[in-house]
């Protein structure tokens, strides 16, 4: 036994040694900018297979978003940026102009984007049973004809525009739009706060065949797959553009290389220089990923194959045949992965299952979201009917009667105070309506399972996976998927809010009632109670310090998710954390996140506050007393 | 199989009857109870079984309106048993009769009318609730019995004043002396007026000298109320001052059950005997435990009169005098001082300098003879011949009792 795993160790050490005298003379790896989007995706695999094929230099993608990406260029720590989206990019033209990276080809410039709509919206479609909604549709002014046609469920009355994602310049020139063309009065401007989100939004309202309107961008898998119409718009005009009054340019999308780069890799660079696809191209490729399931490196091939006139166009003849007789080569091996099996799932099947399962129940979770948005609504109500000085007055007052210090009472008075001088004040309010719903929801849900946990070791064995689970899953796994049955906005930010914070509560409420001395519990079942009356009576009021520090927990918990909300469209300081993010602004990013932080602190010290004052009131001074009394 | 008849008739005196009784903590139950029935031991049996066996076919009367203390070594299944009678633990055979009737087979209502009525408990730790003041500690039980706040609390009242706690009624668990608190847990178990009173090492959490008092105080409660008392213990000393009667347990079985005086003199066995025998040398009660801080001293320095005043202020006949340091001198009488003061003397000239002295760790039992023998108290000094403290003759020969 010993001597075999001797053995096993030996060839292993052996092996190790043998690996890098192996990879002796490594090629240069070209860093691709992955912005996560999977046109550029698939532009990386399709520049990486001729970089490894013509050039003999090895690939690798580096995650990260727009700003990033474009920081990390200037810095030269990214090589290459295949779709640099010039206009939505803040600080793009000043930085070229300043030399600071160097803009090769254009990868395309015929790509359209602006307000579309699922053609049947205006046309029908029998098919599946659809009667054309708005058959006059056709501009964007028509809109102003149909706001009933998609209503907003967090206002009603209102119609609702889905915009574009918060930070993206053409986030401004929508809304421009939206008030040129007096679209407001009518009609709410949701920002849905990422891609993924907006994907999901606008597919699976596809998907469900209702009426939707938003913002959209070619070339894209969803504009692929999906007939959606862009509405028409007065014909382009430099001037007018900004101000939201034409139709949108194509944008010029270039791809971008870091100076060093371009300097130490001359002919590929000369290669990136040339490249040049279109809208359409880019298209197609994507609609051949979705529909054979192929990866990104698989349509590049396949891609080559195809148009292998671009080659001609794009590399020297040497070049363009060191390509091809890769291409002869067949089937490149899948890559190697360092596990030697694989379980191939259908995740496609699973994920036409949730759709399926979203539009079968639509009109139940309907009705949590219809219910969702009313107990937000509520809240909101309330917060409102507070002016801003009784606001601040109660926070002072809550906090003296917390800390019994008046400088603490005045200081957390004054870090409101700024958060109204950010400019943030009904920003805020409006984060906090929708903490107190999840908040709310979280210790009504959070409580009683907390306290069956405590009573059942079944139930104990049973939750404690899902608790891990709830705890650990990344939140984007089930926040798009929120979307799906939810839509965007804050119904589905409270789901999620719920389920990331809703765990201390259980979990400190559990553990406070297994805590407490079980003489005492033996006692109070010695007296003839019920099982109900020593929960209710002795378990919950000994246990009363640890679940106060869960709902705390909870509290803290919901705050944390304000940001992460904020991607699926719940309005509130999120957004500005957004917009500074995805701008790059790191200033208006802070400023945010520090009202996110104040207003955090604030309820973490007025619960904790309160909580520590529940159990003994007044009766410490009273014992004092008689203690000293008796010593006098 | 053969069906146990559920209740049987008891003499009128027997309040509660234990017939073969056995508890059995594991999983294989039943394999450790073949093996139990096939007389092998409880060591024997976990190492083949992994059962535990707290009980072993235990069997007595409990006689109305006696205290009936249980004894034994931790471990012994003395607080398995306590709880069975209440069913805060279920047998795994046998059956507890309570006036006649099979408490096991009580249907979930009886049981907790049972427990509400019947039998309440006092607990080693006190079990009180720290959220509760004292009067909601003590009329938790006709709480959950559904009695009105008003009828519970004068009730509740009543018991609180009986223990001596009036006045504190208002103050939370957390800020009584343990004496106290354990106080509130005879107050709350009387308050239910059980017929039997279950009470699981209910002093052994207090400090000796607290004990003492607690004994007493339970010795002359039970002179007034009378109950049956179930009282569980592993001081040889509480069980012979307290017991009717003495049930002595080890390894889950009862070893001998008898009266005091029986018990001594017909110890059943060498267990029970070396028991009996220890009880005088568990008597750990050292001098520190009944020292009192002296009240009245005079110095060296001092004028007679000062030394006179003292003794007049404070009602005594003598008074201890310390030189620097606290270092004991000597011990003057009143009448000495007197005569001083008369002829001009100062409390040097007169004082008794042989004075009765100990050390704190010393055994009272060790300074029995002296206690008897002198009429002033006995002065404590550490290794520098500094004055500690006094012992009184009443003090030593209280704890005794």
């Amino acid at each position: 036994m010993k001597r075999k795993l001797c053995c096993i160790l030996l060839a292993l050490l052996l092996l190790a040694l043998a690996l890098p005298a192996q990879a002796a003379e490594e090629p240069y790896t070209v860093r691709f900018a992955d912005a996560n989007w999977d046109s550029v995706k698939f532009h990386n695999a399709l520049a990486g297979y001729i970089a490894e094929s013509a050039f003999g230099l090895a690939w690798e993608e580096v995650p990260g978003s727009t700003a990033i990406l474009h920081e990390a260029i200037l810095k030269g720590d990214m090589d290459v940026q295949m779709e640099a989206w010039t206009d939505n990019m803040a600080t793009y033209a000043e930085d070229l102009a300043a030399g600071r990276f160097t803009e090769l080809g254009v990868n395309f410039d015929d790509n359209m984007q602006g307000l579309y709509v699922p053609r049947y919206v205006i046309e029908g479609d029998p098919e599946r049973g659809i009667a054309p909604m708005a058959p006059g549709l056709k501009t964007v002014e028509d809109l102003k004809k149909y706001p009933d046609v998609f209503p907003d469920a967090e206002s009603p009355g209102k119609g609702r525009i889905y915009g574009a994602i918060p930070g993206w310049d053409i986030d401004n020139v929508m809304h421009k739009k939206y008030e040129y063309y007096g679209l407001d009065a009518m009609y709410n401007y949701v920002q849905p706060g990422s891609e993924a989100a907006l994907a999901a939004a606008l597919s699976t309202a596809y998907e469900k065949g209702e009426p939707i309107v938003g913002y959209y961008w070619e070339p894209t898998w969803l504009m692929g797959l999906y007939d959606f119409v862009l509405l028409q718009d007065a014909p382009y005009t430099p001037e007018g553009f900004p101000k939201g009054e034409t139709a949108c340019p194509a944008v010029r999308v270039v791809v971008q290389a870091s100076n060093a780069f371009v300097a130490a890799q001359p002919a590929y660079a000369a290669f990136l220089d040339r490249y040049h696809t279109s809208s359409p191209l880019t298209s197609e490729a994507l609609s051949y990923i979705q529909d054979s399931g192929a990866s990104y490196t698989q349509a590049a091939e396949w891609f080559l194959r195809e148009h292998d006139e671009l080659l001609d166009t794009w590399l020297t003849g040497e070049e363009a045949a060191m390509v091809r007789a890769a291409l002869g080569g067949g089937e490149r091996a899948a890559a190697q992965s360092n596990f030697p099996l694989a379980l191939h799932i259908d995740t496609a099947k699973f994920d036409r299952s949730v759709k399926d399962y979203a539009r079968g129940h639509d009109s139940f979770f309907g009705g949590i979201k219809t219910g969702l948005i009313a107990f937000v609504r509520a809240f909101q109500w309330a917060l409102q009917l507070l002016p801003w000085w009784l606001l601040l007055a109660l926070v002072m007052v809550g906090s003296y009667f917390a800390t019994h210090k008046l400088t603490k009472a005045v200081f957390y008075g004054a870090l409101l105070f700024l958060i109204g001088l950010f400019g943030l004040w009904d920003l805020m309010m409006e984060t906090l309506s929708v903490v107190l719903a999840a908040v709310v929801i979280a210790l009504v849900l959070g409580f009683p399972i907390g306290v069956l946990l405590s009573a059942s070791r079944r139930a104990n064995r049973v939750m404690r996976p899902v608790l891990d689970t709830m705890q650990t899953m990344p939140v984007f796994v089930y926040l798009i998927p929120a979307v799906m049955f939810f839509s965007i906005g804050k119904a589905p930010a409270v789901i999620a809010t719920v389920i990331y914070a809703v765990v201390p509560v259980i979990r400190l409420t559990a553990l406070g009632i297994l805590q407490v001395d079980a003489e005492v519990v033996e006692a109070s079942r010695a007296f003839g109670a019920t099982r109900l009356q020593t929960l209710i009576k002795v378990q919950i009021p000994q246990a009363m310090p640890t679940i106060m520090t869960g709902v705390n927990q909870t509290l803290m918990m919901a705050m944390a998710m304000v940001v992460t909300c904020s991607m699926i469209g719940a309005s509130g300081l999120g957004i500005e954390v957004l917009i500074g993010v995805n701008r790059n602004e790191i200033g208006r990013g802070l400023i945010a996140g520090c009202a996110v932080v104040i207003l955090a602190v604030l309820m973490d010290r007025l619960t904790q506050g309160l909580a520590k004052q529940k159990p003994e009131p007044k009766k410490k001074a009273t014992n004092t007393d008689i203690i000293a009394g008796e010593e006098a | 199989m053969e069906a146990k008849p559920k209740n049987a008739a008891l003499p009128a005196d027997v309040v509660l009857r234990v017939e073969g009784v056995s508890k059995l903590y594991g999983v294989n139950r039943a394999a450790a109870q073949k093996m139990l029935a096939a007389g092998l031991g409880k060591d024997e049996i976990y190492e083949k079984t992994g059962v535990t066996v707290a009980l072993d076919n235990v069997s007595f009367d409990v006689m109305r309106n006696h205290i009936l203390a249980v004894i034994g070594l931790s471990g012994s299944g003395k607080s398995t048993l306590v709880r069975c009678f209440n069913l805060l633990l279920r047998p795994t055979s046998g059956r507890i009769l309570f006036e006649g009737k099979d408490i096991s087979a009580f249907s979930k209502k009886e049981l907790i009318a049972y427990r509400r009525e019947k039998m309440t408990m006092v607990f080693q730790s006190f079990g009180l609730m720290s959220h509760r003041d004292v009067l909601g500690n003590v009329s938790y039980g006709l709480e959950v019995r559904g009695v009105p706040k008003a009828q519970r609390e004068k009730k509740a009242m009543e018991m609180i004043e009986m223990v001596g706690l009036n006045g504190w009624e208002k103050q939370g668990i957390t800020t009584l002396s343990g004496g106290m608190k354990q106080r509130v847990g005879i107050a709350r178990a009387l308050c239910n007026e059980p017929e039997v009173l279950l009470m699981d090492e209910p002093f052994s959490a207090l400090d000796p000298l607290v004990r003492n008092d607690m004994q007493f105080e339970l010795m002359d409660l039970q002179k007034k109320l009378n109950k049956t008392i179930l009282f569980i213990t592993h001081d040889i000393n509480e069980a012979f001052k307290l017991g009717d009667t003495v049930a002595i347990m080890r390894d889950g079985r009862v070893e001998q059950i008898d009266t005091p005086e029986n018990m001594s003199q017909h110890p059943a066995n060498d267990y029970v005997r070396t028991f009996i025998d220890s009880a005088d040398k568990t008597r750990v009660l050292s001098v520190k435990h009944v020292m009192l801080k002296p009240a009245c001293i005079a110095r060296t320095t001092d004028s007679v009169i000062h030394a006179i005043r003292e003794m007049q202020a404070n009602g005594v006949s003598s008074i201890y005098v310390l030189g620097s340091r606290l270092k004991l001198k000597g011990i003057l009488t009143i009448d000495d001082a007197i005569r001083a003061h008369r002829e001009g003397l100062t409390i040097t000239d007169v004082l008794h300098s042989d004075v009765p002295t100990t050390h704190e760790d010393t055994l009272i039992s060790d300074i029995l003879p002296v206690a008897a023998e002198t009429r002033v108290p006995i002065a404590v000094v550490d290794a520098e011949g500094s004055l500690r403290g006094i012992v009184t003759k009443a003090s030593v020969l209280s704890s005794m009792l």
